[in-house]
């Protein structure tokens, strides 16, 4: 063992002239998953370096050692330290123990989270300058400034960023605020946050999944731009395109082991979704043309307007407006627009979270009801399932465990007949005492039928993986059997293999005749799955048809300016 | 908010029990800081003397540890009425208002509404619907915060406050003066504060008699509430719901539970909780009437139980007889030494202070855990939210 590890130690010693960053025979684990088992990764000096993996495959994990956020359990990080403290390459790796997150941070290595960790009603510029201000007044007392004056000096903190800015050409307005910024500017001022605070080394976590395909361009002209003035940066993905696209260089993860290093140029796509997943994919999701039935759900003029009690007709703000569509059976229906532009009150108000101003909203199962009228109990207990958005914070009660989580969904179910596999409950204490056998019986079907990793039914949903917790999210809510589905990202942060089984189940659900409501910001996946899509933009349905009638071009114009424009500007 | 985070994050049994020990630790050392100031600080007080009387005194008698479970009931219901209310992931700190309101309205009920009426003169109903009157009064005082949470969003916690300062002023109103109310004892013609003797009927037995004249039914009927309030938190459908509000009240309401209802019966159930306190002093502790000042400070002595028991009903038992072991033995050194009462209450201010600091218990397990290499350490809420 140590003969081995010593050999290929000067191995790896020989070849890097370059390396800034190494990660050695890492390894680390939580109660039941081994998270990373041996992991070795060498980030060089001025490169774009994706990690690629699915969800569950030690990303995270990986990233959040390199932040002092974990502590590992074998295996050493060796660091230039040169680099990172002068620029100045000795190119001599020596090993470090980070503590706590601000170690790393004083070291040099910056994180951009998914979630932004900004101020908003903060400008860009103080944001930027958040713990390390420009004061008036400063007293150079040796090493140290005083601050005599400990306003924070405006001028100087704009001055100073638009100067950052202009040196890693990333054009930004220092004085606005960051809650008026469009996410892709307050990306750039996360990064900018971290060039402010000399980062050598840039962690992006899934930067593109909040953006639009115009800004994602942007971005990776940002990354390119930092790569050239000398920054490595770490793109984590498990976007393969955008991957094959930026990096220099793509490591691939697997199930917590490094599977493969390889080279944009030398790998198509296919072959790389393979590697990740370490199985074939099906090459096209295999599909019948159904003709659709009935219609299931009319939605008719509704619409939702905020601050309605308002007499002052300026701030009234139409949050949907004049929304109309209708789901068939065997029908799925893809709604796509840029984020925040009325899906997810479009969703609130579908299943009763929030009550339109005007318009209906018609179920159509057995007999036609208004869904206005009822609640959300009332509405999900009618055979209509709901994939919310953030399964965090809507869809799972992650203290509580997988048993109770799945019963979630049945929780009103004593008081409906509709649904055969649950039966109605008879005396009063069936009605009082929760159904442990049954709750039992749901909880290891979905175990079951969509084989999610956990050590048992009754631990803490906190302690599986993002992608385990959306297969329960998914299992409960189709073991329903619903006429109606509303999935809104139903594989957001779910690996290839899940994402498989979950278009498929989709899919089948549309063969068996429900209609599927489906709203996602992967546009890949409204594509592979949809019959017919809406397209959304500031709360209105600016287009609408069949996929096969529709081209790309005309889709991205309508959903980045909500009609289309001329092409005289290409 | 973080302290109840960091309760609510230790959800198993074990860490509660480790966090129950450990904060006794603390207290058994805070109690030998205690010593070495009072020794060193020359105040004339003999350790020995205090601890003979405080510890080996009330062990070695058998009234005195009886003794300790009469002291236990009222912090187990106040104990209880926080714990249900911190399941719905809501802040009762109006057990004290709760209290007082149940215990005046029993004592009202069977001491000057219904004792002559024939059909009350029978044991069996009269204590039922005594309790039941308690809990019901308890249990609105507990609603109206609840119900402000849920219709407007008032904090509960401002609200529970001013509800206890209400409560006071209305129960001194009470039980004031007979010139304005009709509920002061009547036996003689200058006496306030206290209501008449309740009827007959209504008291309950001593359980030893020949050994405490303290200890009675209620304390059983309390130990049936604390294995009912286990069962109802953690295996009925109700108790579902309350947990699954006090978590994630956004998931809860996308699953279609109707928080704002859980919100206000959770906080009818506390304040419920906290009357019994109330009613079990006034049926069962002779004189049996409602006397003012038999609060002290019961009800806020009820969140530090319910918070070194991590709101775990059953581990509100174990909490609430420490600390009822805490007040026999400082009624012991009342009774048989000189030691001045101000150092009692110091004492128990302090052992308190560390009882009630579960974030030291909290920091020591996970400081073990991090020792043990960390192998064991499930990612934590904030690694969690970074990203997935």
């Amino acid at each position: 063992m140590l003969v081995s590890i010593a050999s290929e130690n000067e191995q790896i010693d020989s070849q890097h002239d370059d390396v800034i960053l190494q990660i050695k025979n890492i390894s680390k684990s939580f109660p039941g998953v081994l998270a990373l088992n041996d992991v070795s990764i060498d980030i060089k000096k001025g490169e774009i370096l994706a990690i690629l993996g699915e969800n569950g495959a030690g990303k995270s994990t990986l990233m959040k050692i390199l932040s002092g956020l974990y502590q590992y359990d074998k295996g050493k990080i060796l660091i230039d330290k040169h680099w990172f403290q002068n620029d100045v390459s000795n190119n001599n790796l020596s090993e470090i123990q980070f503590n706590e997150p601000l170690d790393a941070i004083k070291l040099g290595i910056g994180q951009v989270y998914q979630h932004f960790q900004l101020v908003g009603p903060f400008s860009v510029g103080e944001n930027i300058t958040l713990g390390k201000e420009f004061t008036k007044n400063k007293v150079k007392l040796g090493p140290i400034n005083i601050p005599l004056n400990p306003l924070i000096d405006e001028k100087e903190t704009n001055l100073q960023i638009e100067e950052l800015s202009k040196k890693f050409g990333l054009p930004i307005d220092p004085s606005i605020l960051v809650e008026d910024l469009p996410i892709g500017l307050k990306q750039r001022t996360e990064i900018l946050k971290q060039l402010y605070r000399e980062a050598e080394l840039l962690i992006l976590d899934e930067p593109t999944a909040v953006l639009t395909p115009t800004e994602v361009d942007e971005l990776f002209k940002t990354m390119r731009s930092l790569k050239e003035s000398g920054k490595s940066i770490i793109f984590i993905s498990h976007k393969l395109k955008e991957s094959l696209e930026i990096a220099d260089r793509i490591i691939v993860l697997r199930k917590g082991e490094v599977v493969g290093e390889t080279f944009p140029g030398s790998i198509s796509e296919k072959e790389l979704a393979e590697m990740l997943v370490g199985r074939r994919l099906l090459s096209t999701l295999e599909r019948e043309n159904i003709p659709i039935g009935k219609p299931i759900l009319s939605v008719s003029n509704l619409n939702l307007l905020l601050n309605e009690e308002e007499d002052n007709e300026d701030l009234h703000k139409n949050i949907l407006k004049d929304v109309n569509f209708k789901i068939h059976q065997n029908q799925i229906v893809g709604v796509i627009g840029v984020q925040g532009n009325g899906q997810s009150e479009l969703l609130d108000c579908l299943v009763g979270m929030k009550k339109p101003t005007s318009g209906e909203i018609k179920l159509s199962i057995e007999e036609e009801v208004n869904l206005i009228n009822f609640s959300t109990l009332d509405i999900l207990t009618s055979s209509v399932a709901y994939i919310p958005e953030d399964r965090n914070i809507q869809g799972l009660i992650l203290d509580l465990n997988l048993s109770e989580n799945s019963w979630l969904a049945f929780h009103g179910f004593n008081k409906l007949t509709k649904i055969s596999s649950i039966q109605q409950d008879q005396n009063i204490f069936q009605k009082l005492l929760l159904p442990l056998k049954k709750m039992k019986k749901i909880a290891m079907n979905i175990v079951n039928n969509y084989e999610v990793k956990t050590p048992s039914i009754y631990s803490s949903m906190r302690n599986l993986s993002g992608g385990n917790q959306q297969k329960v999210l998914i299992g409960r809510e189709f073991a329903k059997n619903p006429d109606l589905i509303i999935a809104a990202e139903p594989t957001r942060g779910v690996d290839i293999g899940v994402m498989e089984k979950v278009h498929l189940e989709l899919i089948q659900q549309r063969d068996n005749g429900s209609g599927v409501l489906l709203v996602s910001s992967d546009l890949d996946e409204i594509f592979k799955l949809s019959d017919y899509i809406l397209i959304m933009y500031e709360g209105q349905i600016v287009g609408q048809g069949n996929l096969s009638d529709m081209d790309l071009d005309q889709i991205s114009q309508l959903m980045t300016f909500g009609k289309q424009i001329m092409e005289d500007n290409k | 908010m973080s302290i109840r985070k960091d309760i609510i994050k230790k959800t198993s049994m074990l860490d509660a029990i480790y966090m129950v020990l450990l904060s006794i630790i603390f207290s058994v050392i805070s109690i030998l800081i205690f010593i070495l100031i009072i020794t060193l600080g020359g105040f004339g007080i003999d350790i020995f003397e205090l601890f003979e009387s405080a510890v080996i005194n009330v062990l070695n008698n058998p009234k005195s540890i009886l003794s300790i479970f009469y002291w236990a009931t009222p912090l187990m219901l106040t104990g209880l009425a926080v714990a249900v209310a911190f399941q719905a992931g809501l802040f009762n700190i109006g057990g004290q208002g709760q209290m007082l309101i149940g215990g005046v309205a029993a004592a009202i009920w069977a001491a000057a509404l219904v004792p002559d009426i024939s059909l009350f003169q029978n044991r069996i109903i009269m204590i039922s619907t005594t309790i039941i009157i308690g809990f019901l009064a308890g249990g609105l005082w507990g609603f109206i915060p609840g119900y402000l949470k849920a219709k407007t969003g008032a904090h509960e916690v401002i609200v529970t406050i001013m509800m206890n300062l209400i409560a006071i002023s209305f129960v001194t109103y009470l039980v004031g003066s007979q010139s304005y109310s009709p509920f002061v004892d009547s036996t003689s013609v200058d006496a306030y504060g206290q209501t008449d003797t309740i009827s007959e009927y209504a008291r309950v037995n001593l359980l030893i008699p020949n050994v405490s004249n303290t200890l009675n039914w209620t304390t059983i009927f309390t130990f049936i509430i604390v294995i009912l309030i286990q069962i109802i938190l953690f295996y009925t459908r109700y108790g579902f719901k309350i947990r699954a509000v006090g978590f994630n009240p956004t998931a809860s309401k996308t699953a279609g539970i109707n928080s704002d209802r859980i919100i206000m019966s959770s906080m009818f159930l506390s304040g419920g909780l906290a009357g019994l306190a109330g009613v079990f002093y006034v049926i069962g502790t002779a004189p049996y009437r409602y006397v003012s000042g038999f609060e002290g400070t019961l009800g806020f002595d009820g969140i530090a139980v319910a918070l070194i028991a991590q709101n775990s009903p059953i581990a509100i038992a174990f909490a609430a007889i420490f600390f009822g072991f805490l007040t026999e033995g400082k009624n012991s050194l009342d009774r048989t030494t000189d030691i001045p009462p101000d150092i009692l209450f110091a004492l128990q201010a302090f052992v308190i202070i560390f009882i009630a600091a579960p974030a030291i218990s909290k920091w020591v397990i996970d400081r073990l855990k991090t020792l043990k290499k960390g192998n064991e350490d499930a990612p934590t809420l904030e690694e969690e939210n970074v990203n997935e």
